[in-house]
């Protein structure tokens, strides 16, 4: 019942079809379609992260800045012999330091202050990496062993820790529903003053939802850099990683908690779809998204008067 | 040129345009495609005419935007630089471009000095273009309508001020600075399809620092090409953003803080 305070039953009825589908393609589906499903399921854990720090009414166009660092650190520790399960931790905990040295930077800034103030700090960490030794600069770090080496077992165990991964954090955050933090959360994004009024620590609340995120961000993009075996600036800081996520949240609804998971497999899978047909310009996808969700379906897919699924 | 134009928008719309270097990127690329031409004035007209359908054809989307207006704006239009640099990249490929001028254009203006003609055309044009809308808006009625829908624009309605033309014919005014620049920037930079990003982020930073004058976007233009220089002295050419980026976040809490 907790669950149902904070999802819509259309969110749940579409939660109840589309993971048995991914289910079924992690279990039945080989080469394209497993990694297009666990490239799914990485933007929608990201999509959920971002919306973390989107549910207190902000709006950061720079968490790629978090999702690389994460990869950084992770690897760099990784490199310098520490084990590469605990590194991915490591860097997740780098990317939520950051995250909360963002948000102290940026206490007093809100909307479009905060999200011009979020793409430069996101900038910096790039334009340290592309020059410094340690991180290969501009060419970046090559073979990094993956994050498991099963050879005994003939299973792509890489392409299932983004479902775990998926599925742990939702259970951590249901376990966190329907609890006053929510009516919190709400109340500091719908009226940030009069949540103050009412005694609600608005700067605190902020700053933990952006270390939550951050740390979100970062250990994903520990777990994507041991995925794909290579880093480098311009693929660990993509813009790409700071988009899609917040196209998911919108296309979702970026007030629940299940829509942007939803929202983001579902713009990923037409995504990988698309691709096929146009290799160079399938990012223009994610655009064309963006400008449907905000000037048609204005609260996400779920609000929308029709409802798409 | 390209600050001017980002400031006029941002003032009379209230539209943040985050895809506003891609956009300018765009005619950058168009004067590639156009230097072999063997008239100064055909690609400037060229220039100016597709600005003019650009900002047709952008009006629909940013007039219609939701409200609270400026964060959709900044998602709508990060949507649009998605599209462009999709476009972009599908047009043009990822390799880096440089304008080749007609040797008749690329001859310097006299000797000694390294400008081109047709590079000299386009600062001239700018400096004419700014000193207009300085003039316009400081000591006409024209100006006073501006401001008058900038600082209110319900109680300008209530005057009797058509508010939406105003503001109609002030993007255009910016859309037309932009593209003018993006041509500028083209003819003495590398093009690709993902350095607009660069271009969006010196607009900003010129208009934060700028508050809001004209003036304020000369001096904001200088003290960002300063930081840019000596951090680039200082600490290398590859360490050139890092000052532009300090310098927005060092703005952004200041006038946070006033």
């Amino acid at each position: 019942m907790k669950l149902l305070q904070i999802v819509t039953k259309q969110e749940l009825k579409s939660s109840l079809i589309a993971i048995p589908v991914f289910t079924l393609i992690l279990i039945n589906g080989s080469g394209y379609l497993l990694t297009a499903a666990s490239y799914g399921f990485l933007i929608a854990i990201l999509s959920f992260g971002w919306n973390l720090t989107a549910l207190t009414g902000e709006i950061s166009l720079g968490h790629a800045g978090f999702f690389g660092i994460g990869a950084y650190v992770a690897v760099i520790s990784g490199i310098s012999g520490i084990n590469s399960v605990l590194s991915v931790f490591i860097g997740a905990l780098a990317a939520g330091v950051y995250g909360a040295i963002t948000s102290l930077s940026f206490y007093r800034l809100s909307g479009v202050g905060f999200a011009l103030a979020s793409i430069a700090f996101s900038q910096i960490p790039k334009i340290v990496a592309e020059n410094l030794s340690i991180t290969g600069a501009g060419s970046g770090i090559v073979n990094i062993k993956p994050l498991f080496i099963i050879k005994s077992i003939n299973t792509p165990l890489r392409e299932y820790i983004m479902g775990a991964s998926l599925l742990i954090i939702l259970l951590i955050f249901t376990a966190f529903a329907g609890k006053k933090i929510w009516l919190k959360l709400s109340a500091i994004r719908q009226n940030r003053i009069a949540a103050e009024a009412l005694g609600i620590a608005t700067i605190r609340y902020k700053q933990i939802n952006m270390l939550i995120s951050s740390f979100i961000f970062g250990f994903v993009g520990a777990l994507w850099t041991y995925w794909i075996g290579y880093i480098n600036p311009d693929t660990a800081f993509d813009l790409y990683f700071s988009t899609a996520p917040l196209i998911g949240a919108l296309f979702g609804g970026r007030n629940s908690l299940i829509g942007p998971i939803i929202g983001a497999l579902i713009l990923y899978l037409s995504d990988s779809a698309i691709s096929m047909i146009f290799p160079v310009g399938h990012k223009a996808v994610y655009g064309l998204a963006i400008l449907v969700t905000i000037m048609a379906l204005r609260g996400g897919i779920f609000k929308a008067k029709k409802a798409i699924i | 040129m390209l600050s001017v134009g980002f400031f006029i928008v941002l003032l009379t719309t209230r539209i943040f345009n985050i895809a506003y270097g891609t956009m300018a990127l765009l005619f950058g690329y168009i004067m590639w495609m156009l230097s072999n031409n063997t008239s100064t004035l055909v690609p400037i007209a060229i220039i100016i005419g597709l600005s003019l359908i650009f900002s047709f054809l952008l009006l629909p989307i940013f007039k219609n935007l939701p409200e609270p207006v400026e964060p959709n704006s900044i998602i709508v239009t990060f949507a649009i630089l998605l599209v462009m640099e999709a476009i972009l990249t599908y047009l043009f490929s990822s390799d880096w471009r440089i304008i080749t001028l007609n040797p008749n254009y690329d001859a310097p203006i006299a000797n000694n000095i390294a400008v081109s003609r047709l590079n000299a055309f386009f600062s001239l044009f700018s400096v004419i273009f700014i000193s207009t809308i300085y003039l316009i808006a400081k000591k006409t009625r024209i100006g006073l309508i501006f401001k008058a829908c900038i600082d209110n624009e319900s109680a300008a309605k209530r005057f009797g001020i058509p508010v939406d033309l105003v503001s109609n014919i002030a993007f255009i005014f910016g859309t037309m600075a932009m593209a003018i620049a993006g041509a500028v920037y083209g003819m003495t930079n590398y093009l690709y399809p993902a350095s607009g990003i660069k271009l969006t982020m010196i607009a900003i930073t010129v208009t934060i620092i700028a508050g809001e004058s004209i003036i304020g976007i000369l001096l904001g233009g200088i003290l960002l090409g300063i930081i840019e220089s000596f951090s680039g002295y200082f600490l290398g050419g590859n360490w050139q953003d890092l000052g532009v980026n300090l310098l927005i976040i060092v703005f952004l809490i200041a006038k946070e803080s006033r």
